[in-house]
């Protein structure tokens, strides 16, 4: 009996020791926990934030808005600030996951620009703060596609001869059979049978094409020739034509597009709330608004801030669309059970 | 016993050069390339550096960025703050649950090894279970499982994730030391009045420690490959190593990855040869 | 005095000196595997809820999908989507058992057949690349087949093609990805059945007249077989849930079932439909596995 509790206490001794051991430093220092995309807030930003604050801030990532809900739901309620689309937060809020972090009454709030995208559960913006918008659009290889039109969905869902092989769509439900929907004059967040059936007969007839489907790392693959076009988010495709501005472009196709916006939204069991209050209102100034907008090659709804966003930015067509542009743009709404309609349709379009 | 020299034998060694040559060129490719000087074509040789691997050690925290070596060449590009968290957490988790794994791995193999009972059979084999299953449903089933319970993910929860096979892995090697011990020295031990507690200090656990390392080293190596469980139960300031090189390989390749990746190589490799040095066959 | 309880019958204690030891792995297998493994398997009877999670009422819908039941409700028609992603899986899975076999089969035979010192060298370089971390191994070759890759550029350096093959993304890539992975899993076992074999029984063949071709059938492969079978087992089984090859090197448009088992939880937050494929993968895992032991209790059984 002695000699079962001796080992009893010497396993849980090693699991206090294995458990304690991460948390212990914790305590003292204030905290800030940030869980975003992958590699979407621009470091020197966050760095200069704890050096002003002397916030220690820790920064996860995740790739999907789904991904991110799950881990939130799942228990991961340490963090205090997450980065959801406009339509996970209209989710997030309905299953009370959301907290308030008093917005109007931080300075610079009158800043923000109401003709950009607005949450349904949100119309004042209260909840949370919009931190970065775009579309998605097409983008491309200039020498390969040399002689062809790349400016409607065309390219990819019934491409030309040359550029059979050498196309990538994007691995996500919403934006590719968005874009299928968009393509054949449908709303972007149907829900009709039949128009999904539409689209996912376009996606068919067009996937035998495609040389992949991915989410990530597209941009260095247009550039050595992998695609020749390739569906993808403004800001990512920004970056790479920025980096090689004779070899790439980025277009919003002709038929509209998906236009996208991330919030800033700190959770209702945030443990740091005055650290997540001090970081929102850090974010709102225009300067370093500005900062991380050039650095995402993004969009930025504060007003005070677009005088400091690059001029290259700012000035190109494609990347701050004119507002007839922006008519086309469709945000991604919540469809609730209906969802079960899409999964449907993208289940059977990748095991085909 | 060796075969008689034949043509047939020739082919055997011919095919064994391109077996291995096969194991080792992409390795061997990835240390070569990962010395490229060429941010934009990585296959492209373009001269010899060592900016990523100033880079990488600049991220880490283990050179300071304003230093002579970390401020030359392409060092400019990006500097990211996640990577120091990460392999810090990488480290934190593979010590944790390798050690949790070894203690709880050894008793059972003792244990298994050193008393019968009813059901013994099905019980060792269920224990291979862990292993054996595939990981992105070991991955998923602990994650629906964490959720239902409201444990906070965190590193502890990727530290219990890993102890639950890799206390598998240890009762494996560690049992097997055991099944080729000796039993007549701890006969004589207890023959010679040895309470079980000193025969177990002062006999079997001498004879068992290269077991125990060698259990202990293969822990922390397959804790340190883990990413799929860890990508589905990590949390708050978790994110380990290779869940931290997932997002960015899947996000860019970049000769940064190709730095990470042979460093990461280099400390597996490291360890296993310690593993191996440990349970090699000795002159008896 | 007659209330004295009478004498304690000695009996032999439930719990054995000794079980102790047995009780943080009993217990740590209980809490952390058994139950999870057993509430994905409850769930997977359960009704989704719409934003991730289940609504505690039983619903087999998911295990009609997978079977490609018709559902009036969802506007489902007979559709065996999800069974032709198990058997694409399989076929993947197999070819990269079938390969590794072909590879490993000639390299085990040699490594057997030498002296003891080097045959353990031989098989440390085996297992050697196997510790280097599996996404490593397969960024390796995410470089290699690219359309800049290590291949495309040899090619075309030495004028052979004058286009970049398409190499990565593809079925093929994966099989050849998963085959680097998992080739130590094949020669391991390969290794230890053919070490025991005695060369002799070869000779006796090839001195009754029997050609090479036949001794090989008739007396090297049956000896060899609780091997063959270990090692196609082991490869088959990790190679059919694989999540991270097909992922990164399969470039997703054709939907295998570790990237399914992903899709469900994390992006079409279908918690029952994702535990119901979870718990069919197991049981073909589980099934593998028994088809394994009995082939090796075969053996053991007539080597006695």
């Amino acid at each position: 009996m002695r000699r079962l509790r001796h080992l009893a206490a010497a396993s849980l001794t090693a699991m206090a020791i294995a458990a304690g051991l991460p948390s212990a430093p914790a305590s003292a220092a204030q905290e800030l926990h940030l869980y975003n995309w992958t590699i979407y807030i621009d470091p020197a930003v966050v760095d200069d934030f704890q050096k002003e604050s002397g916030i220690k801030v820790t920064l996860d990532n995740y790739g999907t808005n789904e991904e991110m809900l799950a881990k939130v739901q799942a228990g991961a309620d340490g963090y205090d600030i997450v980065f959801p689309s406009v339509f996970m937060q209209d989710i997030m809020s309905q299953l009370n996951l959301l907290g308030n972090p008093g917005l109007k009454s931080i300075d610079g709030y009158n800043n923000l620009d109401q003709k950009y995208f607005i949450a349904k559960s949100d119309p004042q913006h209260e909840i949370c703060l919009p931190y970065n918008w775009g579309t998605t659009g097409l983008i491309y290889n200039k020498a390969l596609t040399k002689g062809q039109a790349v400016d409607s969905w065309k390219v990819i869902f019934e491409p030309p001869e040359a550029l059979r092989g050498k196309i990538a769509v994007l691995d996500d439900v919403r934006e590719t059979i968005g874009a299928a929907l968009v393509y054949n004059g449908f709303s972007f967040n149907s829900t009709d049978p039949k128009e999904l059936a539409k689209a996912r007969d376009t996606i068919a007839k067009a996937k035998p094409y495609w040389a992949a489907m991915l989410t990530d790392g597209i941009g260095d693959k247009v550039i050595n020739g992998d695609f020749a076009v390739a569906q993808w988010w403004s800001g990512s495709a920004a970056q790479t034509v920025a980096s090689k501005p004779d070899a790439v472009g980025y277009v919003i196709p002709k038929e509209g597009a998906n236009g996208f916006q991330e919030q800033m939204c700190m959770l209702a069991k945030a443990p740091n709330v005055a650290s997540a209050k001090a970081f929102f209102s850090y974010m709102m100034r225009p300067d370093v608004a500005a900062k991380n907008t050039n650095w995402l090659h993004g969009g930025t709804t504060n007003k005070a801030a677009l005088t400091m966003v690059n001029p290259a930015l700012r000035s190109d067509p494609n990347l701050y669309p004119s507002d007839e542009v922006r008519q086309r743009l469709h945000l991604v709404q919540d469809l609730g059970d209906k969802i079960r309609l899409y999964d449907a349709v993208w289940t059977k379009i990748k095991a085909e | 016993m060796s075969l008689r020299p034949s043509p047939l034998k020739a082919a055997l060694l011919a095919h064994l050069w391109l077996f291995f040559l096969f194991l080792y060129l992409p390795i061997a490719m990835l240390v070569v390339y990962s010395f490229n000087d060429n941010a934009v074509s990585m296959m492209t040789w373009n001269g010899f550096t060592f900016d990523w691997y100033w880079r990488v050690l600049a991220n880490i925290g283990l050179i300071s960025p304003s230093s002579d070596l970390a401020g030359s060449g392409n060092l400019q590009l990006y500097s990211d703050p996640n990577l120091g968290p990460a392999a810090l957490n990488s480290v934190i988790v593979a010590l944790g649950s390798a050690s949790l794994a070894t203690v709880i791995g050894t008793l059972s193999a003792l244990g298994l090894a050193r008393c019968t009972f009813p059901g013994k059979l099905a019980y060792r084999t269920a224990l291979y279970l862990p292993i054996v299953i595939p990981d992105i449903v070991l991955g998923i089933a602990l994650l629906v499982f964490l959720a239902a319970l409201s444990f906070p993910l965190g590193r502890v929860s990727v530290i219990l994730a890993h102890t639950v096979f890799l206390a598998s892995y240890v009762t494996v090697v560690v049992g097997a030391r055991l099944a080729g011990m000796n039993t007549a020295l701890e006969e004589a031990s207890a023959d010679l009045g040895a309470s079980p507690w000193i025969t177990f200090w002062r006999v079997t656990f001498p004879q068992l420690v290269p077991g125990i390392v060698g259990g202990f080293l293969l822990s922390v190596v397959i804790s340190f490959d883990d990413l799929v469980i860890a990508y589905f139960t990590s949390g708050v300031g978790a994110t380990t190593l290779p869940v931290y090189l997932f997002g960015a390989i899947k996000r860019n390749v970049s000769p940064e990855i190709n730095a990470i990746s042979v460093l990461m190589m280099l400390l597996s490799m490291v360890i296993v040869a310690l593993a191996l040095w440990l349970r090699r066959p000795t002159r008896a | 005095m007659s209330f004295a309880s009478p004498p304690p019958i000695p009996r032999r204690p439930l719990l054995r000196p000794g079980m102790g030891k047995l009780a943080p792995g009993f217990f740590l297998f209980l809490c952390l595997f058994l139950a999870p493994v057993l509430i994905v398997v409850v769930y997977s009877l359960l009704t989704r809820g719409t934003y991730g999670g289940v609504v505690w009422h039983l619903d087999l819908d998911s295990y009609a999908r997978v079977l490609g039941l018709p559902n009036e409700d969802e506007l489902r028609d007979w559709d065996f989507v999800y069974l032709g992603i198990f058997a694409k899986s399989a076929m993947v899975a197999a070819a990269t058992a079938g390969l590794t076999l072909l590879m490993a089969f000639p390299a085990a035979w040699y490594i057997a057949r030498q002296p003891d010192r080097r045959k353990f060298m031989l098989l440390t370089l085996v297992t050697l690349p196997f510790f280097v971390n599996a996404l490593v191994r397969v960024y390796a070759w995410m470089l290699i087949l690219r359309a800049d890759g290590l291949i495309n550029n040899l090619l075309m350096a030495s004028g052979l093609i004058d286009q970049p093959l398409h190499l990565i993304y593809t079925p093929g890539a994966v099989v050849v990805a998963m085959v680097y992975q998992y080739l130590p899993f094949m020669v391991l076992p390969l290794f230890a059945s053919l070490e025991k074999m005695d060369l002799r029984l070869l000779e006796a063949s090839r001195d009754l007249g029997a050609s090479g071709s036949i001794t090989f059938r008739r007396v090297v492969l049956p000896l060899a077989m609780p091997g063959i079978v270990a090692g196609m087992v082991l490869v088959f089984v990790p190679a059919f849930g694989n999540f991270l090859a097909p992922t990164l090197i399969g470039g997703a448009k054709d939907l295998q079932l570790g990237p399914l088992l992903a899709q469900a939880f994390l992006s079409a937050r279908d918690w029952p439909f994702g535990s119901a494929i979870a718990t069919l993968l197991s049981a073909v895992v589980l099934l593998c596995l028994f088809v394994m032991a009995r082939s090796e209790g075969r053996q053991a059984k007539e080597a006695v």
